[in-house]
């Protein structure tokens, strides 16, 4: 189906200089009844220093079509009374003969703002049924997975990377299928994302079903499903306080967003109690795929920074240098930061990560199983004796349980590029017989990168990695089954089997690298739409 | 994939390293922390599924 962002052209597109006297504020009070949604999206345009503002009227055709369909059905009085494409420009450009020369560089995003009218509910109102801005363009301002989304302009093709943002219009979609929207958009192509679909199968999930009002928590369930999309969520609702606090939001959204896959977010507003009705609690529901990092965190010296899994094992997570998850809020705008600790994990109800193809079970998991296998590898006496400094400054660090964890969901591909890149600290590498482990690797792994306070936050490089079959939900008992390898500095070492009392036999190797290396950090750009589909990452 | 046990894994990491692999044993540790973790996160998840929590 057509995405919106191709909608054909109606009439000759406006161009607006964004210099003094044009006021952001003045025009979207004059020409979009003054929507929230839509001051952000200009303040985000004037922050990358837009010069041009490009309005056009569009054809409501493949997407917007589907949309216009559904809410007829439920709505017969309904008429769409407003559909513009919105494209925000670096450079300054005059109409026509100059705007041929524009590329997909001078952009800066674009959004499509749809009015939807339906008299018998006295609605018309404008929202932004999509949009997609470059991020800030800061190191620290980490989106590990980015979509290059297609976008036609005064009948030009352009591109935008970004994640897609959308918002509700309480009609046929409300803050959840905007979110898994946005979510979804990042592993499906957009014209196959419709809200008809959307709606369609969230219909089929137990239970009455009212698009207006949001999705419940199987119906969310439902749509990934109905998408392809694994996940791992947890409803916090009915929970004791200690699930709070043993199994933290954070740590489940942060394993969907490090890993590029994206994760959701439900939570309880404020509870509104008019005259003469009941408190009603209301629960909405955002979209992260991004985080900030602030390698100067002190939180990381503090005891709190800790991940304990039990009395025995605790270690840092990586997450402790996170200062903002990065996501959208339907109600306000797009590519927001939203500070780690400013949700009070009471308040947080449900929480999701997405799976990336092939991934059985989530972030949480591979990490605590890693520490359990990073502790008893320490026994060993190659590791023990081990002439490498850097194997020495792990025991001195892992003796106080500080060592830093972060689990990282991979391809085989991807692990064995990453360590054909590989290079220590006195330029060591492995040599190109390397490619060969491919066929001892199962198709997605979990890589628990292994580092430590100091190492990790400012030069951002590991000792090695702890590295799990990710292809087989691991027992809630540990039977050995999901560890294929550990790295360390200097030494290998590979699960080869079983002992009679269970317990893996291992093969030790020595290792071409010796001491520390990059962290892998994933910055993908995935063109999903189109005839081209192509994948695009830069490290 | 080549399972981890057969007699074919030592063979492929000798191609891959050049090196052969020595056999080592390393017994692993019984702390009941990261099972008891587990099996928490894996009933949490079980009334997960059951749930149903309406979200706007």
């Amino acid at each position: 189906m057509k995405e919106a962002g191709l909608a054909t052209t109606i009439g000759s597109p406006k161009f607006f200089a964004l210099k003094a006297p044009f006021s952001n504020f003045d025009f979207v009070d004059t020409h979009f009844d003054e929507e929230t949604a839509i001051r952000r999206l200009f303040s985000q345009a004037r922050s990358h220093g837009a010069k041009t503002l490009i309005v056009e009227d569009i054809k409501a055709e493949g997407v917007l079509h589907s949309e216009n369909r559904e809410i007829s059905k439920a709505y017969p009085d309904y008429k769409m009374t407003g559909l513009k494409r919105l494209s925000f420009w670096k450079r300054r450009i005059q109409p026509a003969g100059q705007f041929r020369l524009s590329t997909s560089n001078d952009l800066i995003g674009y959004f499509i703002a749809k009015k939807d009218c339906v008299p018998s509910m006295q609605k018309d109102e404008w929202h932004v049924f999509e949009a997609v801005f470059k991020k800030y363009d800061h190191p620290h301002n980490c989106v590990p997975r980015q979509v290059r989304y297609p976008v036609k302009i005064a009948n030009n093709d352009f591109e935008i990377d970004g994640v897609l943002y959308c918002q509700q219009n309480g009609l046929n979609k409300a803050c959840a299928q905007v979110a898994l929207r946005s979510l979804c958009s990042l592993h499906i192509p957009l014209g196959e994302i419709t809200y008809e679909k959307i709606n369609e199968i969230a219909a089929t999930a137990p239970g009455p079903y009212e698009p207006k009002n949001g999705l419940t928590t199987p119906q969310i369930r439902a749509v990934l499903a109905g998408f392809n999309l694994g996940f791992s969520d947890i409803d916090y609702l009915t929970e004791p306080p200690s699930v709070r606090s043993d199994l933290p939001y954070q740590k489940l959204i942060y394993s969907g967003i490090e890993s590029g896959a994206g994760a959701l977010l439900g939570f309880q507003m404020a509870t509104r109690k008019t005259k003469g009705e009941k408190t009603k609690t209301e629960y909405h529901s955002i979209p992260f795929f991004g985080h900030t990092f602030n390698q100067d965190t002190w939180v990381a010296n503090a005891t709190s920074a800790y991940f304990k899994v039990g009395k025995k094992t605790k270690y840092l997570p990586s997450e402790t240098w996170l200062s903002s998850f990065i996501g959208h809020d339907d109600n306000f705008g797009s590519n927001y930061c939203v500070p780690r600790l400013f949700l009070k994990s009471k308040n947080v109800k449900y929480a999701l990560a997405i799976l990336l193809p092939g991934a059985m079970y989530d972030g949480v998991r591979a990490e605590t199983i890693a520490s359990d296998y990073l502790y008893s590898l320490k026994k060993d006496a190659n590791l023990a004796t081990s002439s490498s400094t850097w194997v020495k400054r792990f025991y001195a660090s892992s003796d106080q349980q500080e060592v830093i964890l972060r689990a990282i969901s991979i391809s085989k591909e991807e692990y064995i590029a990453h360590l054909i890149e590989m290079r220590d600290w006195h330029n060591r590498r492995f040599p190109r017989s390397i490619r060969q482990l491919s066929e001892l690797l199962s198709d997605r792994l979990w890589m628990v990168e292994i580092s430590l306070p100091e190492l990790f936050p400012i030069n951002q490089r590991k000792l090695g990695e702890i590295v799990l079959d990710a292809t087989r939900k691991p027992k809630p008992y540990i039977d050995y089954k999901t560890l294929l390898f550990a790295r360390f500095p200097s030494h290998f070492f590979f699960v080869a089997g079983k002992e009679k009392n269970g317990e893996p036999k291992f093969l030790h190797i020595p290792s071409q690298i010796k001491s520390h290396t990059k962290l892998y950090i994933k910055r993908d750009t995935v063109r999903l739409s189109g005839r081209r589909s192509s994948h695009r990452s830069t490290r | 994939m080549i399972s981890y046990a057969s007699p074919k894994f030592a063979k492929k990491i000798f191609k891959v390293f050049g090196a052969q692999p020595s056999p080592v044993k390393i017994s692993m540790r019984r702390s009941k922390d990261v099972p008891k973790f587990l099996k928490k996160f894996d009933e949490v998840q079980k009334r997960t599924a059951r749930s149903v929590l309406q979200l706007d």
